[in-house]
């Protein structure tokens, strides 16, 4: 946060404020629902989409299949299956039928990924599904691209399990750290700030 | 897609590659790229003192001189890969504050930067810089190594 009346003039224009524009390439005039048509090698080929069905991921899986559009990339959705920590009473881990339980994550998984999939294939973008069983959704994540070849990886600044800002996006942090390739991180559509 | 991308830079070599893939995104998607340099806000240094003045100016100086530099740079790669080119100079701020204030400044719809800058802790894996305008931007904000 800048502190205007902490800290000296806030942006202190004249000494190095310059603007300068130069008439490169001409913006085109065509509507820009077109898809761009590419020049020569394109910038990524093959993004990865994380997801949790969460209202976060629902903006980075649309502005993925948009972008995979617009690039002519392909898309490798992925649903990462949490299963539950293991207890540790020996009780309740006879309570709890392990099989059940990963039955139903599997399925919410599933469903989340579907969702990618419609999505990328209403927009003509293709998709692989995937699905994975893992404790950590970032190792999962990072595994992914790297087993999938992707080049590219969109994700929300934080998933279902962000309370606040300042909890929010430790997987999000963990995968950034990790990453060999580029990560585009989005906001939340009501965008606080 | 992405018609003003903003490219954060800190005069190193650490920005260089978020600056090309800027203008790769910028080519692809007739955009321009807006280069941003921030000096942050200048050390107290006692101003009792008669010291401070003159060690404040060369402090500035050089500051500004790494800042010119630093956007000349990107100019001059955005005039090579044809992409129009606007640059800006914001000074008092921190980097983070400087990169959401300009981003929301100049309509900005992209954010590109390094994962972390010259303020790198070697332990950190994620600059803090970053990892503030990432918690911050309203815009997406591609992040490269």
């Amino acid at each position: 946060m800048a502190d205007p009346a902490s800290t000296p003039p806030a942006t202190d224009p004249p000494p190095g404020s310059q603007s300068s524009s130069q008439p490169g390439s001409q913006p085109g005039s065509q509507p820009s629902t077109q898809p761009d048509k590419l020049p020569g090698r394109p910038l990524y080929k093959r993004i990865l989409v994380p997801t949790d069905g969460s209202d976060v991921s629902a903006v980075a899986e649309h502005a993925a299949v948009e972008f995979a559009r617009a690039h002519g990339a392909d898309i490798v959705a992925l649903s990462v299956a949490q299963p539950y920590p293991a207890y540790a009473a020996a009780e309740a881990s006879m309570a709890v039928d392990p099989g059940l339980d990963n039955e139903a994550l599997r399925d919410a998984a599933e469903r989340n990924v579907r969702r990618v999939s419609a999505a990328a294939a209403g927009a003509g973008v293709a998709c692989t599904p995937l699905t994975v069983f893992s404790h950590s959704p970032s190792d999962a994540i990072l595994d992914s691209a790297r087993d999938h070849g992707c080049d590219l990886i969109f994700m929300g600044s934080h998933g279902r399990r962000g309370l606040s800002r300042l909890l929010a996006g430790s997987e999000t942090q963990k995968v950034l750290a990790g990453a060999d390739v580029p990560v585009m991180v989005l906001r939340p559509k009501p965008a606080a700030g | 897609m992405f018609r003003r991308i903003l490219v954060p830079t800190d005069g190193t070599e650490r920005s260089t590659g978020a600056l090309e893939a800027a203008l790769r995104l910028a080519a692809l998607g007739h955009g321009t790229v807006i280069g941003v340099h921030a000096s942050p806000p200048p050390y107290v240094m006692a101003p009792e003192l008669g010291l401070a003045a003159p060690i404040h100016d060369a402090w500035r100086r050089e500051r500004e001189q790494l800042g010119h530099d630093a956007v000349a740079y990107i100019r001059r790669r955005a005039g090579e890969a044809g992409v129009p080119c606007e640059t800006l100079l914001v000074v008092g701020m921190p980097p983070s504050d400087a990169i959401i204030h300009s981003a929301r400044e100049q309509l900005c719809d992209l954010i590109v930067m390094a994962s972390r800058g010259r303020g790198g802790l070697a332990g950190r894996l994620i600059g803090s810089e970053t990892w503030k305008v990432l918690r911050h931007s309203a815009i997406p904000v591609l992040v490269l190594r």
